[in-house]
């Protein structure tokens, strides 16, 4: 569905890179992660990919059409939601949900049920201005689905949210996606991308680091972790295991028979940990 | 269509809770009872002649001095000092000192400063064909009036009414559009659009055709309640929709190389008041200099007034008409380069 090849971008129209060869394939109905921190490039990737940034470099097709060769009508198949809430604070809910239905030429979501969804139906027809930044995102969200689009871009569709809210938008997506809806997920959030994409690209200083599933690159990169609590010497110690090192194997054996253990757990490296440890960033 | 609609429709509800129809209504409404209560149908605007003699009078004099006795408002005071002290008072006043030097009368003017080189020389002609007077033989005189028309008097407050609909529905429309774009630039929901079918022609069409309805409105109530319903409503409706496209295509225009109304402001406010330096030469069609007479809202100031009160000169609306119909294609085709350009920046 999305069809990205030695993609470039320099805002200063020189060497310096925003985006620096990035390339990736999204199939039909997979959920793709774009991770990476503040100024990485994911951004300016997903601009490219809506048109609101023009391609300088590089080749961008979407549902098998050049992007450079596509026209305005491409934008029915599309839907995105912003980061920032970007709706007219003069209208109402329900207003900016048909104004925008109207602008499209494929047959249309209703308003009333897409608000119910993401649980604004009781401040419908209250004025956007008078939403909290929270209703706000989740209007933006929401509008991003009223043309029934086939390619969904989201860019952190959970920020803000509480964690009730996040698990409703969570589950839409999840919907969305067993319908056969293509979702290009930008976010910093790795607990959103790890539950949510079926693959996920590491992006820092324009470049794509690593490119696999969630649990591919956890079996690459990670590795498993025992997680001790034990008394030595009437003194409470902890401990992190690798459970594949011969000397931690063996330490980890040493407290089991010599100490009072008083808990244990296995654990696995979390996504950002990974990201970390491949990319050599945090992600802020 | 459909979406052409949909922006309108939406537009209209922006335009509606921001006011703007309101704010619209109100002045007009103010400017209704400005042209009918406040402004008096009738009014001196002549200027007085203040004048004095210096030394002796003589015969000679006796010509030049009925010819300001004569004259309405005119004062004779005793020295020319005398003269200069009520004019700092009064400045609708000028002063004629009169004296005679190697047996002629010899004239000084004096002027506040501020008049046009027009009003100098026809005053110095007045005065010099009072001097002449006995010696003219009125029979070999024959007025010719180029374009003579029978015109009802104007009264003095009604003359104001093409004044108003250019500042009101024409140059208000300039002010709303500018701030209907920045508010939509600074919720960023411009970026909606973008990803969406819409097209920039049609997110700019439908601003421009709101404003274009407000001023009509607004120019229906001002003329109906100020002048009646005798006047050409097609002239003047095509000139007021030709005038306000220009207002809202200049502000359009503008607003494309701006983030947002704060940095704009300067520029909004010295372009319209830019365009209404023509309303100079409103009462004194002779004042006509080319940095007047350049702009379009001269001649379109004078095609709104050719409508309500037709002077047999509809070239006037011909001539305005098809100007602005010129310059606002031209802006309005610039403008949808601009706006793609800027939006899609690299």
């Amino acid at each position: 569905m999305i069809s990205v090849k030695a993609l470039y971008h320099s805002y200063t129209k020189d060497e310096s890179y925003a985006v620096k060869n990035v390339s990736f394939d999204i199939q039909k109905g997979e959920i793709f992660g774009f991770l990476g921190p503040s100024g990485a490039g994911k951004s300016t990737t997903q601009k490219i990919l809506i048109g609101l940034i023009s391609l300088q470099k590089g080749q961008v097709a979407i549902d098998g059409m050049d992007i450079k060769k596509t026209n305005r009508a491409l934008f029915d198949k599309i839907g995105v939601s912003f980061e920032r809430a970007n709706v007219y604070k003069k209208l109402t809910g329900v207003e900016n949900l048909k104004f925008f239905s109207e602008m499209f030429g494929v047959p249309t979501e209703n308003p009333l049920k897409l608000l119910k969804m993401v649980g604004l139906e009781d401040a419908a027809n209250k004025k956007a201005g008078d939403y909290s930044k929270g209703m706000l995102q989740r209007l933006v969200f929401a509008r991003s689905m009223i043309s029934n689009p086939k390619i969904w871009f989201l860019d952190e569709p959970t920020s803000g949210l509480d964690p009730n809210t996040t698990s409703i938008i969570k589950g839409i997506i999840k919907e969305r996606q067993e319908q056969g809806t293509t979702i290009f997920l930008t976010t910093h959030n790795m607990h959103i991308a790890e539950v949510l994409c079926d693959r996920v690209a590491f992006i820092t200083n324009g470049e794509i680091s690593a490119i696999d599933s969630p649990r591919n690159l956890k079996l690459k990169y990670g590795e498993k972790l025992a997680s001790i609590e034990y008394i030595e010497n009437a003194i409470l110690k902890k401990a992190y295991l690798s459970l594949t090192d011969e000397g931690h194997k063996k330490k980890l054996n040493d407290i089991i028979s010599s100490c009072k253990v008083e808990t244990m757990h296995t654990q696995e490296a979390t996504l950002e940990e990974i990201f970390i440890k491949i990319t050599g960033k945090e992600l802020k | 269509m459909k979406r052409l609609f949909g922006l309108l429709k939406k537009d209209f509800l922006v335009a509606y809770r921001g006011y703007f129809f309101l704010i619209m209504l109100v002045v007009a409404l103010i400017l209704v009872v400005v042209t009918n209560w406040l402004i008096p149908e009738k009014a001196n605007l002549d200027v007085k002649v203040l004048y004095a003699v210096e030394g002796e009078r003589t015969e000679r004099m006796n010509s030049l001095l009925g010819f300001l006795q004569g004259a309405e408002g005119s004062q004779r005071l005793d020295s020319k000092s005398a003269v200069i002290e009520l004019m700092q008072g009064d400045k609708n006043t000028i002063g004629v000192i009169i004296r005679e030097a190697a047996e002629k009368p010899v004239i000084e003017i004096v002027l506040q400063g501020y008049e046009n080189q027009q009003s100098r020389n026809a005053l110095a002609l007045s005065l010099s064909a009072a001097i002449d007077a006995q010696n003219i033989d009125y029979s070999n005189i024959e007025n010719v009036t180029l374009q003579a028309v029978e015109q009802p008097e104007i009264p003095l407050n009604k003359s104001f009414v093409p004044l108003m609909i250019l500042n009101e529905p024409v140059m208000l429309g300039f002010i709303f559009l500018a701030t209907l774009i920045f508010m939509e630039k600074e919720e960023n929901t411009i970026r909606a659009y973008l990803v969406s079918p819409v097209r920039i022609w049609e997110y700019l069409l439908s601003k421009i055709i709101i404003m274009a309805a407000l001023a009509l409105i607004s120019t229906i109530l001002i003329t109906v309640f100020t002048v009646g319903i005798h006047v050409n409503w097609i002239m003047l409706l095509a000139i007021v929709t030709a005038g306000s496209v220009f207002g809202a295509a200049s502000a359009m225009f503008i607003a494309v190389f701006f983030d947002n109304l704060s940095k704009a402001m300067i520029w909004i406010i010295s372009i319209s008041l830019i365009f209404t330096i023509p309303m100079a030469a409103y009462f004194i069609p002779s004042f006509s200099p080319w940095f007047i007479t350049i702009l379009p809202t001269y001649d379109l100031m004078f095609a709104i007034r050719e409508a309500i009160y037709p002077a047999g000169n509809p070239q006037i609306f011909y001539q305005s008409f098809i100007t602005l119909t010129i310059i606002n294609a031209a802006l309005y085709i610039m403008s949808i380069a601009l706006y793609q350009r800027s939006l899609l920046r690299d």
